[in-house]
């Protein structure tokens, strides 16, 4: 394995053998790469394709359906195979979507392995009212596909399949937090900590917000504070998050990792950044870990645990930050209704 | 000498195996690994490393849910260095459930922040 190689995969994170034990192979590790070179389709192939999505589409329900694409029947009989992962093959659908059914509302998108391609601006830009994509798989390594609602939305969709993906909305306010009394269940357990590291970036210090609410039981060995920090039922929680400082989060740098998804509980953390946006820490930048187990209630889920663990950011991330965060609108009230929608992708990383 | 130290690490990669439930999950800097084996194997993997927990906590998580499987959350937060790497801040939370009279690791996550 060659030194680029290696730095990309330990700037991936994945692990990588410093040392070569005796009689052991070094790792190998099978790169996939991004993007093939592009291969043109003929106006030929293009014609049978939009004959071929034209019978896929329901025009009743605004439904195209473009699972399985690869083995169609009619385009198979011409000798023609759709690999909807190349880049040309998807520009085409989508350019075809865009010219015929911009209307389009739901997409359906199962087994066509789209592990690696970003296409959520530009099917949006082709069909402004696509609500509902199944089978995409967003390009975020290892982590699960789930779009999470936790406040009533009539759009919530659950896949019982065993793609075993689960689909919400997740709504964060940051402003009006009451409405987040939806996404708790009524016996919701809340606690948080934080911590300084020195080490990163040094003018992010001030978290005294946050320490009477802390519950590091490293060092926190009251046991009365201990108990009155494990925050439990609906109305207590929200009432601390809404003393909490008034937040901007940005949503590009979400980073979900889902632990468990089961009929009976959706184990997750959300890892990303928010700015704070008043009082003596205004432009204070954060990162946060939030953990959160959730158990099924009525059409969606309620959060029955979290936990906050909130930290300094490093200056790559302070960096990345500074331009995109300020420029995200904040408007009061109207994030209520503003869903913040997060994708992941669920299954094995493709070795 | 040789043959304690071999003996020695075997014991504790048994511990480690015997932490976790069979059908548990790691989800390591977005890299998830399923099986108790499985998992211990990427750890013999990952280059050493030095861990300092700063903060900790944790909750139970209430028994309807789990239908009476005792089971906890514990979030931990500190900074661990890699050979090789910079020092980063981490965050770590395991979902436990007690078996016998011990924890056993259900899920595992694990970020370092970069």
């Amino acid at each position: 394995m060659d030194n680029t190689s290696h730095g990309a995969l330990k700037r991936l994170g994945l692990p990588v053998n410093h040392d070569r034990r005796d009689g052991l192979e070094p790792q190998r590790w099978k790169i996939i790469r991004g993007g093939s070179a592009p291969v043109p389709l003929t106006e030929d192939t293009i014609t049978k394709l939009k004959v071929c999505m034209s019978k896929r589409y329901d025009p009743a329900t605004k439904t195209l359906n473009l699972e399985n694409l690869y083995y169609d029947t009619d385009l198979s009989s011409e000798g023609i195979h759709m690999v909807l992962s190349r880049r040309t093959v998807m520009s085409a659908v989508i350019t075809i979507i865009k010219e015929n059914i911009p209307e389009l509302v739901s997409l359906g998108l199962s087994n066509n392995k789209l592990y690696n391609i970003d296409l959520m601006s530009t099917l949006h830009q082709a069909a402004p009212d696509l609500i509902r994509t199944q089978g995409y798989l967003a390009p975020l390594e290892g982590m699960n596909l789930i779009e999470l609602r936790l406040a009533g939305n009539p759009l919530c969709d659950a896949f019982s399949d065993d793609a075993a993906y689960v689909r919400y909305y997740m709504i964060y306010d940051s402003s009006n937090r009451n409405a987040l009394l939806d996404a708790y269940h009524e016996q919701v357990t809340f606690s948080m900590m934080y911590m300084y590291n020195r080490g990163q970036t040094r003018d992010q210090h001030d978290f005294s917000a946050y320490h009477r609410e802390s519950r590091n039981l490293k060092k926190l060995l009251d046991p009365v504070r201990r108990q009155k920090n494990l925050r439990c039922g609906r109305a207590s929680v929200v009432s601390l998050l809404s003393e909490l400082p008034v937040t901007r989060h940005d949503p590009a740098s979400y980073v979900i990792d889902v632990n468990l998804a089961s009929p009976a509980m959706l184990n997750f953390t959300v890892h990303g950044l928010y700015e704070e946006v008043g009082g003596k820490t205004k432009g204070t930048l954060r990162a946060f870990s939030r953990l959160f187990i959730a158990v099924p209630q009525g059409a969606g889920v309620a959060i029955i645990n979290e936990e906050l663990f909130i930290t300094n950011p490093t200056a790559k991330q302070q960096e990345a930050t500074s331009s995109d965060i300020s420029t995200t609108p904040v408007t009061d009230g109207d994030l209520t209704t503003t869903p913040v929608t997060v994708m992941l992708y669920r299954g094995d990383i493709p070795r | 000498m040789i043959a304690t130290w071999s003996m020695t690490v075997t014991m504790i990669l048994i511990v480690i195996k015997k932490l976790y439930l069979d059908t548990a999950t790691l989800v390591w800097n977005g890299t998830s690994v399923t099986g108790a084996g499985e998992i211990l194997q990427f750890h013999e993997g990952l280059p050493s490393s030095v861990h300092t927990v700063e903060c900790l906590d944790s909750q139970p998580i209430l028994s309807v849910v789990t239908q009476d499987q005792t089971t906890i959350i514990v979030t931990v937060g500190g900074t661990v260095k890699y050979e090789g790497n910079a020092q980063k801040t981490f965050s770590q939370n395991f979902m436990l459930t007690a078996q016998d009279s011990s924890w056993r690791v259900v899920t595992d996550c694990m970020r370092t922040f970069d």
